[in-house]
This record gives structure tokens, C-alpha cells and sequence, in this order.
């Protein structure tokens, strides 16, 4: 088990790491997700032991491997830019740490062999790195992390630097090698979908600080406050300032251009009547309806536009001047400003309290 | 192609530049086959010899014996530059990853140093340890020319390289001599060998210290050179004069061979930054 | 600045000596030699002096050296800047066939000025000496046309040497900052049917600055200590008339004085000089770029 005890880091007069402190347990995958700027690489950094922290201290099964160098953490970690060795060919760069270490020829052929075909990449063993194309340089940092064995995995937004194709079927492998990459786990990323495709744990962070941790499904449904919530889901939340106001026996809600009955949530909006509100919903929990059904929570809107992603498609729809997003998981291609009607299950809203941007539940 | 006043004008430029700088070069390659006689007499009427080289290439200690002289320029300058890189490497590679105070400007002041200015105190020293006049004493001498110019460069081009494969290196587990020469160096390659040539050029040019500061054991074949102007009673004698100097630019030949574009870049790199 | 000694300090330490031994020491001394009279011919005892050393080059032969050294720097940067950047427009080619002449008018840079010197006292030599020759032919009276041993061409013929030696680098220097320029400028401008001259003046001589700084330097400091061609041409003569400060301090030692203190203040005026000529071309370059 790794554990980060309130790790502080600045450069200069820029506070990358403020009070940073949790757990990796052994055989989980952690993902620390953030956007840039959130202190994702300096802590990578300095679990591997590349830089020093200002303050706290690292563990790995209960040692204080806080000023150990990288070579004597059993640490391997796989670079956003990938940090390939310009002047070794693919080979070498994969057998590098074993070269290190002086092991003996045959089975340093061995287990470089079984990694790069286990990676597919067997064929380019005796390319140069300049030649290859992002994806292969990144299996080929990833062999070389992979080669030794490590006690504790690194990587650094490894689908950054590569194209849609390629980030989509990387991600396919490394969930199907997630199982043998290694006894500790930690990626970075600013993509959920990564988060919620290999992630057993995530570790959400901003400007330094953790400010949650749990699984994928406790962030993405009691997101801690609404800009973890705009984040942690693709495409983002949708955010609607609006007030929960009586109306006869029940509640409604009302906003600049809609106003919606929440009578079945009275229960737990009772206590908010009045006070200024934020409402989220999330894409993929909307659906497009007939205009002539009628349904719980619905709303009426016009198409804006659209746009076509793969198999699936992101439907803008006006309601008023409120710009939705609908994720539509079919290829979708309507009329502009032809009318529809957005279906939801009221129990998948979110509230939040419009000054502290915190949930209300 | 236009055939304008403007193209001819270039053109008439472009020939004026060419036999100015390359036509004496050419020029000094005639006489160094041209026999003494028809170069006092201006003749061209002659054929090529090669009595001009192998009047140079006696070793033993008559007059020119510029074999000997050109084997201590290259074991001096050689000596030299070999050294001098051995020592500035390490020290380049510290002031650009390892946690040393920055040192690089206190480096780069020595580059701009006159030589005159150290001259004669060392030449006083060198008397003193009796390095005056040695091999030992004109390559430590010639250190001071290559270190300062070697470190700030070789700083400049480990600097250059992104830190993430140095961090990867560290994480492999390579120590930090290895990190030096297996991966910093190669992956600067070019640069390196550029930066050794040209303390090999500096060494090898130079005149002035080796002037004072060697006699007639590790006399340097610029000094030898200076010799064929008139001294020893001889009158000028240009033939011999300069097919020294076609030998002398041998090395740098084979230099030019190799690059043009990297030359500038390091001779002027330094400023730069 | 808290010095943390750690193991890493042993990587720089043999440069370090080196650079204290064989730099910073001599210096030292140097400096010291300045402010006492330390003389091998006759040999004396070392007394302390005081400024009088520098009073007395000051009071003397320092403005006559002073001005061969900043007359001399002067002909050669302007000559070697106004050549060498012509010479950069000229030759922007990257065709095999360019790039070969570019090489073959590089070759004086990498002779030896000593060789350099030889072959210009060739050239202007007497009755044989192509320049000679070629001279006549123009109409030159004179006989030599530029004897180094005359003093008004003393200077010149030193002056002629160092330029061709050293404007191959001033053009490549200038080239490279040429190349520097984003080609799409260029093209735009050709393309909007501007003419070649206004491209020069208004897209290539502005973007000039930062080589221009790195020509002044590196060549600036060199001319300053500027040695080896004129021992060679006109071994300072005739008289004075060739002898730069640098000179001074060769005279004042090995040259036939044998003075140590001489020759030690000598060299501690060229110090100053180049110290104060970097500072000069950085500032004034610093305040020019600063102005865009």
C-alpha cells in the first residue's frame, strides 16, 4: 500500500501540492483526475521520486521512502510526452532498466520479447524512435515501464498526446492489461471516461489540493461540489440557476425560462424554498421524446444544432434562451429549430446551493 | 531566370566574393608546389614539385623539420582538447541537472578573458614547476582556452535536452555517470562533436601563448611558421611557407568536410542565451 | 544563495581547479603585478608603486595604442558587417550547389592567423605579390601598393587580412539570422508586390538585431586582443604605428622590456576595455530590441 502523507510542493511562488494526503491500496487502480494546473504531474513526480516534496512524506508498505532516489522505489513510470530515448531504437529503450541492471543477455531478449509482443509491437523492436507514430511510442514507454516489473506503476496522462482513434483503443487495452500492469496503480487524467473505464478509485484534485476521494460512482453521484460535478461527466453538466418556489400544494421550480413541477422532491427541497439554487442535469440522462407524450420531468425546446461523435450524438436543444445538452446514443440528425421534447427522471437532478456551489443533495 | 541588370550585377558580386576568399586559398595550394625559383620569378612556367614538402618533412633538427613541429601541435592541441573536454563534461552535466549553485556565468567569464592577461604570470609559475617549454605545461596552458568554452556550451546542449528523459533515466536507474555519457551525450551528439573540434581549431591556431611559453622542445607548428619569414638568414621562403600552410589546415579541412551549419551555430550559440 | 554541500559538487570540482589555477590565480596576479614594479631587465626587487603604473602608460604611449586598437576594431566590424551581410543576401541558396560555394569561401576561417599572416605578406609583397601585381595593374603608383612596412599602409594591410579571414563568419552568423526569418513573411510580401529593397527594410534588417549582437561580441572581443597577424605583418612597425595595446603588453614583456608590471598593466587596460565594450554593445542592443 502506498500512502501520501500531507505532501506540500511549490515552485517558486506557485503552490503546486497543498496538504495532499490518501491512500493506494495494493492491486487497485487509482485515478487522479483534475484539470491541468491541478498538481497531477508533481505528484507523480514525487511518488517516483524524481522530486522532493517540501513537506510530508511518501510510504510504500509502511516504509518512509520519502528521500529514497527513483532507482531504489521499484517505480516505473510512463511520461505524458512519453520521454522516449531519442538515440536507443525501440529495443533498447524497452530493455533499458533491465540493461541497468546488468541481468544476463537471454533474459533480458526474454521479457523484453513477451512485452512488446503482449503490447503488439514485436515488429518494431529494431525501428528508430523517430519513425514511429504516437500510439506506438507510447506502447513503446509503456513496454519500458512494463519490462521490470514494477511495484508501483506511474502514469501521466498517457492518451494526451494522441489522437481520438488512438486514445479510444488505447484505453481498450489498457483495461485488458489492467490486470497485470502491476501491484500499484496511479493514473492521471483530465478524461472521466477514463476515470470510469479503468478507474477502481479516483482521487479528485484542483490547484493542489485532494478534494475528494472515492470510486467513480460515488463522485460521479455525490460530486462534492458543482464544478467536480461539471467535470466528472462527458459532456459536461448542464447548470440552470433557478428558485423552488410553492405553488398550491406542491413545488416547482422556476427558472429564467422554464419552470418545471417538483412536487415529488418536496420532501427534500422543502428546507431551500426561496433561496437561489442551481439545478444540474446531466446529458446522458436525458432523452428526446414525442412532443405529444407527456412525462414527469419534461421540458419543451427547440433544436439548436448538433453534432455527430462516432456512433452517438450531442444534441443542443434551446429551451427559451437555455442552452441543453442531450447526449443521444444513436446517430441522431434533426431539423434545426424543429421542436422536441426533453424527457428526465426528476431523481436524477442535482441541486446546488448557488453561492457555495455545494450540493443540496 | 531573369537575365536583368539586377541578376548580372549578383552575379558579378557573387564572383568578386568567391575569388577574394577562396582565390588566395587556391593560390597558397599552387605555391606550395611552385619550385623557389619560379615563385621569386613570378614565372608560371614550372612543374609541379613536391620538393617544397619534403624539405619541410625532415624531423631531424635542421632548419624546418616541420614534421616535428606539426607532431607537437597535434600532441599539445590533441592533448588538450581531450583533457580539457574529460574535465569540462562533468561539470557541464552538474551545472545542468544536479543541484550545484549556478556556476555557468562564472564559467563564461573565462571565455572572454584575454589570454595576454594570464600570460605572464603562468609563464612565471611555469618557470617555477619547470613546465616552461613542455609538453605537460602548454596542454594544462591550453585548458584554460577549451574548459571554459566546453562547459558553457556543453551546459547549453544538456539544457536543451527535455527534462522528462532525464527523470525517466533517474527512474531506470541509471547512475549518474552513466545518465552522463549513455544517454545526456549521445542525445546531444552533434553539438558535442562540434564543441571538441573547435577547441581542437582554438588549440591548434593559437600563437601567441605558444610563442612565449614554448622553446624548441614543444615548439607548435603556428610558431614554426613564423620562422620562414625572413629569420634565420634564409630570405623568405615562400614555397616552404606555404605548403606549411596547406599541411596546417589539413585537420580543419576535414573538418569542413563534416558541417557548416552546426559550426555557426556553436561558435555563436554561447551568446545567444 | 545556501551552499548544501552534497557529493554532486565533486563532478565540477577538476574544472574548477583548472579554471582557478590557470585563470583566476594568473589574474589575480596580474592585477597585483599592476601595482608594483616588477622588472626582469635589469633584475630588480619588487617594489610597491602604487598607481604610478597606470599614470605613467596613461600620461604616455596609451592614447597613441588606444587609437590603433579602436581605429583597427572599428574598419574591421564595419567592413566585416557591411561584406558579411551582403554577402548573406547573396548567398541564401540551399541548393548542393550553394551550399558547396558557401563552403569553399569559408575556408579562412579555419586558418591559423599565423598562416593567414604568411600568405598576406605574400600577397603584398614586392614586385611578385598578386595584390601587388593586381594593384599596378589598377594604377597604383605606389611601390609596393600596400607595403607593410609604410605608415600609411600599415594599418590597412592588417586591416585587409583580418577581413578576409573573418567575414566567412560574419556572413554565416548573418545567414543563419536570416534563415531565422519565418519564410510565409517573405513569400506574404513578395506575393503583395513588394519590392525586393523594401523587403530588405522593412522585413529583413529589423530582424537582424539579435545576430548583430552576437557579430559585435564575438568578434568585437577578438579584435580587441588581436595578436597574431599583426606580429606577423608588421611586427608593430613601422615604429609604433601597428602596435594595439595588446601589442603593448607583448612589447612590455617578451618584446624587448622585460617588464612584468608594464606588461601586467598593459593587459589589465584591455580587460577593462573589453569589459566595457560587452557591456556597451549588450545595453545598447538590450535598449534597441527593448524599443519594438
Amino acid at each position: 500500500m502506498i500512502e501520501i502523507d500531507h505532501i506540500h510542493k511549490s515552485y517558486g511562488e506557485t503552490k503546486a501540492l497543498d496538504d495532499v494526503t490518501f491512500d493506494i491500496e495494493e492491486g487497485s487502480f487509482m485515478c487522479v483526475f483534475g484539470p491541468p494546473g491541478a498538481g497531477r504531474t508533481t505528484l507523480l513526480k514525487i511518488i517516483a521520486g524524481v522530486e522532493r516534496p517540501d513537506a510530508g512524506k511518501v510510504f510504500c508498505d509502511q516504509e518512509d521512502i520519502t528521500e529514497k532516489p527513483p532507482r531504489e522505489r521499484g517505480v516505473a513510470m510512463v511520461f505524458q510526452n512519453f520521454a522516449l530515448y531519442p538515440h536507443f531504437n525501440v529495443y533498447k529503450n524497452i530493455a533499458s532498466p533491465l540493461l541497468v541492471q546488468k541481468l544476463p543477455k537471454e533474459q533480458i531478449d526474454a521479457r523484453v520479447r513477451r512485452v512488446a509482443s503482449f503490447l503488439g509491437i514485436e515488429p518494431l523492436l529494431t525501428r528508430g524512435v523517430e519513425r514511429l507514430s504516437g500510439g506506438e511510442r507510447q506502447r513503446v514507454a509503456i513496454g519500458r515501464a512494463l519490462v521490470r516489473e514494477p511495484k508501483i506503476l506511474l502514469l501521466d496522462e498517457p492518451l494526451a498526446n494522441l489522437d481520438a482513434k488512438g486514445r479510444m483503443s488505447m484505453r481498450t487495452e489498457l483495461k485488458k492489461i489492467q490486470a497485470k500492469l502491476g501491484k500499484h496503480i496511479v493514473y492521471t487524467t483530465s478524461d472521466p471516461l477514463e476515470v470510469f473505464a479503468l478507474a477502481d478509485r479516483v482521487c479528485v484534485m484542483e490547484k493542489g489540493k485532494v478534494k475528494q476521494l472515492g470510486t467513480p460512482e460515488e463522485v460521479y453521484k455525490g460530486p462534492i461540489d458543482m464544478t467536480t460535478a461539471v467535470r466528472f461527466g462527458y459532456p459536461a453538466m448542464n447548470t440552470v440557476k433557478c428558485r423552488v418556489l410553492k405553488k398550491g400544494d406542491g413545488l416547482t421550480l422556476e427558472s429564467e425560462d422554464f419552470t418545471l413541477d417538483i412536487t415529488p422532491l418536496q420532501k427534500i427541497l422543502k428546507p431551500f424554498l426561496s433561496m437561489d439554487l442551481i439545478m444540474g442535469l446531466r446529458p446522458e440522462h436525458i432523452k428526446l421524446v414525442d412532443t405529444k407524450e407527456k412525462t414527469d420531468g419534461a421540458l419543451s425546446g427547440k433544436i439548436f444544432g448538433y453534432e455527430v461523435l462516432g456512433s452517438d450524438t450531442i444534441a443542443y436543444v434551446s429551451v427559451g434562451n437555455t442552452l441543453i445538452q442531450v447526449f443521444v446514443p444513436f446517430i441522431y440528425e434533426p431539423k434545426i429549430n424543429a421542436d422536441v421534447r426533453l424527457s428526465f427522471d426528476l431523481d436524477d437532478l442535482y441541486f446546488f446551493d448557488s453561492k457555495t456551489e455545494k450540493p443540496i443533495r | 531566370m531573369k537575365l536583368g541588370v539586377g541578376f548580372v550585377l549578383k552575379l558579378l558580386v557573387k564572383v568578386v566574393f568567391i575569388v577574394f576568399f577562396f582565390g588566395p586559398i587556391v593560390l597558397c595550394a599552387i605555391n606550395s608546389l611552385r619550385p623557389h625559383w619560379a615563385i621569386v620569378t613570378n614565372s608560371l612556367n614550372f612543374v609541379p614539385t613536391i620538393e617544397n614538402y619534403m624539405s619541410l618533412m625532415a624531423t631531424g633538427l635542421e632548419q624546418f623539420a616541420f614534421g616535428r613541429y606539426f607532431i607537437n601541435s597535434a600532441i599539445i592541441a590533441g592533448g588538450a582538447t581531450v583533457f580539457g573536454t574529460v574535465v569540462s563534461l562533468p561539470a557541464a552535466y552538474a551545472l545542468s541537472r544536479l543541484k550545484v549553485a549556478n556556476l555557468g556565468v562564472f564559467f563564461l567569464s573565462f571565455r572572454f578573458l584575454p589570454i595576454t592577461t594570464v600570460l605572464l604570470p603562468i609563464f612565471i609559475l611555469w618557470q617555477f614547476l619547470g613546465l616552461v617549454d613542455t609538453y605537460q605545461g602548454m596542454i594544462l596552458l591550453y585548458m584554460i582556452i577549451v574548459v571554459p568554452y566546453t562547459v558553457w556550451m556543453m551546459q547549453i546542449y544538456f539544457n536543451e535536452i527535455p527534462d522528462e528523459i532525464f527523470q525517466a533515466a533517474q527512474i531506470d536507474g541509471y547512475s549518474n555517470l552513466e545518465i552522463l555519457f549513455r544517454i545526456m551525450l549521445p542525445a546531444c551528439l552533434p553539438g558535442f562533436l562540434v564543441t571538441v573540434w573547435i577547441s581542437f581549431l582554438f588549440c591548434w591556431n593559437e600563437f601567441f601563448l605558444a610563442l612565449v611559453l614554448s622553446g624548441t622542445s614543444a615548439e607548435t607548428a603556428p610558431v614554426a611558421c613564423s620562422f620562414f619569414l625572413g629569420t634565420l638568414g634564409i630570405g623568405h621562403r615562400w614555397g616552404e611557407l606555404s605548403a606549411a600552410g596547406i599541411l596546417m589546415s589539413i585537420p580543419l579541412f576535414i573538418f569542413i568536410a563534416f558541417t557548416q551549419k552546426y559550426f555557426v551555430k556553436a561558435l555563436s550559440f554561447g551568446l545567444v542565451k | 544563495m545556501r551552499f548544501k554541500f552534497s557529493r554532486d559538487y565533486f563532478y565540477v570540482l577538476p574544472a574548477l581547479v583548472i579554471i582557478l589555477v590557470i585563470g583566476l590565480f594568473p589574474l589575480c596576479f596580474s592585477i597585483y603585478a599592476t601595482f608594483v614594479d616588477y622588472s626582469l631587465v635589469p633584475p630588480r626587487p619588487i617594489t610597491f608603486v602604487g598607481g604610478k603604473n597606470y599614470v605613467d602608460i596613461l600620461t604616455g604611449p596609451f592614447l597613441r595604442a588606444l587609437g590603433i586598437t579602436v581605429s583597427m576594431v572599428a574598419a574591421c566590424l564595419a567592413l566585416e558587417i557591411a561584406f558579411g551581410f551582403i554577402g548573406a543576401l547573396l548567398f541564401t541558396g540551399t541548393s548542393k550547389i550553394e551550399t558547396a560555394v558557401r563552403t569553399l569561401i569559408s575556408g579562412p576561417i579555419l586558418l591559423s592567423s599565423v598562416v593567414v599572416g604568411m600568405l598576406w605578406k605574400y600577397l603584398y609583397f614586392p614586385v611578385i605579390g598578386p595584390v601587388t601585381l593586381f594593384l599596378k595593374f589598377l594604377g597604383v603608383p605606389e611601390n609596393p601598393p600596400i607595403d607593410t612596412a609604410r605608415t600609411d599602409t600599415a594599418l590597412i594591410s592588417i586591416i585587409i587580412a583580418d577581413v578576409w579571414q573573418w567575414t566567412p563568419l560574419v556572413l554565416l552568423i548573418f545567414l543563419s539570422g536570416i534563415l531565422a526569418i519565418p519564410k510565409e513573411l517573405l513569400e506574404a510580401a513578395e506575393i503583395d508586390g513588394m519590392p525586393s529593397l523594401s523587403r530588405l527594410r522593412y522585413i529583413i534588417i529589423p530582424n537582424m538585431g539579435g545576430v548583430l549582437t552576437i557579430v559585435l561580441l564575438l568578434r568585437g572581443t577578438m579584435l580587441f586582443t588581436e595578436f597574431d597577424k599583426i606580429f606577423i605583418l608588421t611586427k608593430g612597425g613601422p615604429g609604433v604605428h601597428t602596435m594595439n595595446i595588446v601589442y603593448k603588453s607583448y612589447e612590455a614583456s617578451f618584446g624587448g622590456i622585460y617588464s612584468i608590471s608594464d606588461a601586467a598593466t598593459w593587459s589589465i587596460f584591455v580587460l577593462i576595455i573589453i569589459n566595457i565594450f560587452v557591456l556597451a554593445s549588450a545595453k545598447m542592443l538590450a535598449r534597441g530590441l527593448r524599443r519594438r
